[in-house]
């Protein structure tokens, strides 16, 4: 599908072999692009698993997680695919390891 | 304490509406042009002159070659008639000189007379002198013992073609022919007249070739009124596209001269040039018009772009006014504990952050502090910030350690309705003995500056209000002199770079110094949120009985 843009990000959505819908987001999700991101989950609506891809973010502030937490709250059952250390810093951080588990 | 925040309050609106009224909107001149918009009318008509030349002579050098093959096809048209007079004479002159009977010669040339000859002799040679031997039709103009026919025998006896002459009176005018024919040392020259009508309006016989054209002929070379012999109009010399040809004409010869009545290559074709020039100047003209307006409009748009970025700026005061209103006006300053803050407002956006702090005394002889941050930005963050701020000061107020006012306070944001979550870090610190106590909602950790660096105080972080309720509190003891340094992540967040390496250079920056003030100046210049696109508060706590 068409991904959305803006300009330092973009997100994809995909689907594994599985048939689970993947978040692919890319670039830096903060408070002016987490809007994108947040059109780009619209397209596969809750519930359902959902895993995000994360391991090319090079940056993800408050904002970015508000968009993961507030998928969460809508029904999501969310998993976290390849988390740089970036992002696993800011999960630990914000003491957010159980309530956004990463891929096993 | 009061000092700094009012000091905010009051710096804030300074820069910003006072800016705004200094430059008044000008009003764009209303009726000179632009220089650009001439340039284009300029150069609209220099192309469009120019297009309209090239196709103009192109169409006229088109024009005129048609034309002139349109006259070779006249000439040799009219070539015709010379020829039909050449055997209507050289036949009778032939029959005489073959066989010598004059009256076979006579009827063959009575056929001719009066229809294409007004009358015709013939004339017996001996030893070069003519002698009339037979006379058909009326009255010739030529005399028959005149120069001029005399000259014309010659001609004729000379050369092989038929010798042409015009003859001229005061009343009018004729063609006279002569052709020569000898055989067998006989020698007889035939001799005819024929009219030129006196208006030299004769009408050729009906051709196609000259239906559409404008044409006239003229005897010999020279094209004066004198000479000329047949045309189709009443005004002379010809107009427009003029093409000329000789034709043959016995030992003569006829110019023609030819002008198309419309053009040949069709009326568009000559139309074109003057289609490109009237749609070349309306182009130009819709393109100037268009042109002064866009230029007036960026003129406009760069007025609008100027008062947009006072009013940004008024707006970004207004809103930093509101949100330094929204934070504590007053600290307390209770013996034994300094407290210095700082808040920088970030560059994203005009919109405000959600970040907050917070000390207030709980009357027991300790001190509850906050440190918080409100997901998101805008009015709606900061509103959450105020109502987050003023309910744990409640909680606080009524003896609940922090763990438990972090419970309770997740209890009371929901994500999903609020569209916030908020990560803080609160505590107390008793003033008599130093204990302190935390508990960590997804926050930053605090930092410890006991002696020469500092240290990030390992505390269980929680997840952020609003999303989970799960807090652990930790006791720490303070010894006399210690810093504690609370932040909000624009401080240690950096593109390209991870939390703990934010920490850790934060950690590096905070000298322990005697003065509290001093030791958050270096902080903050050390790590440099100026730039920061998030908003950045510090609060820093001395333990100093």
């Amino acid at each position: 599908m068409e991904p959305v843009r803006s300009a330092a990000f973009n997100a994809t959505v995909g689907r594994d072999p599985d048939g689970t819908p993947v978040l692919g987001l890319h670039g830096e999700l903060d408070i002016a692009t987490a809007a994108s991101a947040g059109l780009a989950l619209d397209t596969v609506p809750p519930p359902t698993k959902l895993v995000v891809d994360v391991s090319e973010l090079s940056f993800m502030d408050s904002s970015g997680l508000a968009v993961l937490l507030g998928a969460r709250n809508r029904g999501y059952d969310l998993r976290l695919r390849r988390p740089s250390t970036i992002v696993r810093d800011l999960i630990a951080a914000t003491g957010l390891n159980e309530i956004l588990p990463f891929e096993s | 304490m009061s000092e700094v925040v009012l000091d905010k309050v009051m710096s804030a609106p300074a820069a910003g509406p006072t800016g705004a009224t200094e430059a008044p909107v000008r009003k764009p001149e209303r009726h000179r042009p632009h220089t650009l918009s001439i340039l284009v009318l300029i150069c609209g008509l220099l192309v469009t002159a120019g297009l309209c030349t090239v196709s103009r002579l192109n169409y006229l050098h088109s024009e005129q070659r048609q034309v002139n093959v349109q006259v070779e096809l006249t000439a040799d048209a009219l070539a015709a008639a010379p020829v039909d007079v050449q055997r209507r004479i050289g036949r009778p002159a032939l029959l005489a000189a073959a066989t010598g009977q004059l009256s076979l010669a006579t009827a063959e040339m009575s056929k001719s007379v009066p229809d294409t000859f007004v009358g015709a002799r013939i004339f017996r040679i001996d030893n070069g002198a003519p002698t009339l031997v037979s006379s058909l039709g009326g009255a010739l103009l030529l005399g028959v013992d005149s120069a001029q026919s005399t000259q014309l025998l010659k001609s004729a006896i000379a050369s092989s073609t038929l010798a042409v002459t015009r003859i001229a009176t005061a009343t009018a005018q004729n063609f006279g022919y002569a052709f020569a024919s000898s055989i067998a040392g006989r020698t007889y020259v035939a001799y005819a007249e024929s009219t030129l009508p006196g208006n030299r309006r004769l009408i050729l016989p009906s051709n196609s070739l000259l239906s559409n054209l404008n044409f006239a002929v003229y005897f010999g070379k020279d094209k004066t009124p004198a000479n000329l012999i047949e045309t189709n109009v009443d005004h002379l010399p010809l107009h427009g596209t003029v093409g000329q040809a000789p034709i043959p004409f016995g030992d003569q010869v006829l110019t023609a001269v030819i002008s198309p009545r419309s053009p040949l290559l069709g009326t568009f074709a000559a139309s074109v040039a003057w289609i490109i020039l009237g749609a070349g100047i309306l182009l130009t003209l819709i393109m100037t018009v268009l042109t002064e307006r866009l230029v007036r409009r960026r003129a406009v748009a760069e007025q609008l772009a100027t008062v947009t970025g006072q009013l940004y700026e008024t707006e970004r005061g207004v809103a930093e006014i509101l949100q330094t209103s929204l934070l504590p006006q007053y600290l307390p300053r209770p013996p034994g504990l300094e407290i210095a803050i700082r808040y920088l407002a970030g560059t994203e956006g005009i919109n405000v952050g959600g970040d907050w702090y917070d000390v207030i005394s709980l009357n027991d002889g300790r001190m509850f502090f906050t440190i918080g941050d409100v997901s998101g930005r805008g009015l709606s963050a900061a509103t959450m910030m105020s109502r987050l701020r003023h309910t744990i000061t409640a909680y606080a107020m009524e003896g609940h350690d922090p763990a438990i006012v972090l419970t309770k306070l997740s209890g009371l944001v929901d994500l999903g309705r609020d569209g916030h979550f908020a990560t803080l870090i609160c505590g107390t610190i008793d003033l008599d003995n130093g204990i302190a106590t935390f508990a960590n909602a997804g926050h930053p950790p605090l930092v410890l500056v006991s002696r020469e660096r500092g240290a990030p105080v390992a505390i269980p972080v929680g997840p952020p209000v609003g999303v989970g309720k799960q807090y652990t509190v930790t006791t720490l003891a303070l010894s006399r002199g210690d810093v504690l340094l609370a932040y909000t992540d624009g401080l240690i967040e950096r593109r390209g770079q991870s939390v703990e390496a934010g920490i850790r250079a934060l950690c590096l920056a905070a000298h322990q110094t005697p003065d509290l003030e001093a030791l958050l100046d270096t902080v903050l210049t050390v790590m440099s949120p100026q730039g920061a696109a998030d908003d950045t508060a510090v609060l820093g706590l001395r333990w100093n009985p």
